[in-house]
């Protein structure tokens, strides 16, 4: 049900959608639900890339930490 | 002796510049909301939403200009700089909102909305209440461009997904 407000007349319509107007709704959801899933792809990707970069810096620390540790004393 | 005096009016019977004139007003209901054959004979529109709730929990709350429903809407853009922008988007839309408390609004501005040679702006505040902490609020500042030269005479207002449940409309044509 869509409703339509006539500024000339003042007169307010509330009807079911023509075959037009549906498909056009439908079309809409169906970008509507792509797009947030490629938004919660994009997402997931950063977050993912953050993870990864945090990682791979802790693994940098890490050898760091052990090469300075197996360094002989004089 | 007494003094006469002529009470003056204070405020002019109509508006020459600056005033505001209610074009239409009413409640959300349903899968959208058109307002058409909008007058062109104002500067600005103003269109003011209260308490708006959708079906669906936190989503969005789009419009359109003129029945324009493919890509020529900018991103919803913040304010600053913004060059060498294409007009991708096919709706323009506020934060999401709550589907059950309805405390929000939306201030929607149409400057020089009649004119017929340049593309349209469009700018917004607004504030909802946040769907997973109703207590706390969503706020937008926002603004957006139509590709169009036509004047604007009809607005379609809807939910990004399901029915409006609840909430207002107020347009203004402003002098």
């Amino acid at each position: 049900m869509i409703r339509i407000h006539d500024l000339a007349t003042n007169e307010v319509i509330d009807r079911e959608m023509t075959e037009e107007e549906f498909a056009q709704y439908e079309a809409d959801q169906a970008a509507r639900i792509a797009a947030e899933a490629a938004e919660a792809e994009a997402l997931a990707a950063e977050e993912a890339a953050k993870q990864q970069a945090f990682n791979d810096a802790v693994a940098q620390a890490v050898a760091a930490i052990l090469a300075a540790q197996q360094t002989p004393q004089e | 002796m007494g003094i006469s005096q002529t009470p003056q009016a204070l405020v002019p019977a109509a508006f020459t510049s600056g005033g505001m004139t209610e074009l239409a007003s009413g409640s959300l209901s349903g899968a959208s909301v058109s307002l058409t054959s909008i007058s062109t004979e104002y500067k600005d529109l103003k269109l003011v939403i209260r308490n708006y709730i959708c079906a669906t929990d936190a989503k969005e709350f789009s419009l359109r200009v003129n029945n324009i429903s493919t890509s020529s809407y900018q991103g919803m853009l913040n304010p600053g700089d913004h060059t060498n922008a294409g007009f991708s988007s096919t709706e323009v839309y506020t934060v999401q909102n709550d589907n059950a408390v309805g405390q929000g609004c939306i201030i929607w501005n149409f400057p020089d909305y009649a004119n017929t040679t340049t593309w349209k702006l469009i700018d917004w505040i607004s504030i909802g209440n946040n769907a997973t902490t109703t207590t706390n609020a969503n706020l937008q500042m926002r603004f957006s461009a139509v590709n169009t030269t036509n004047a604007i005479t009809r607005i379609d207002f809807f939910p990004y997904s399901g029915n409006f449940t609840s909430g207002t409309y107020i347009l203004y044509g402003v002098k």
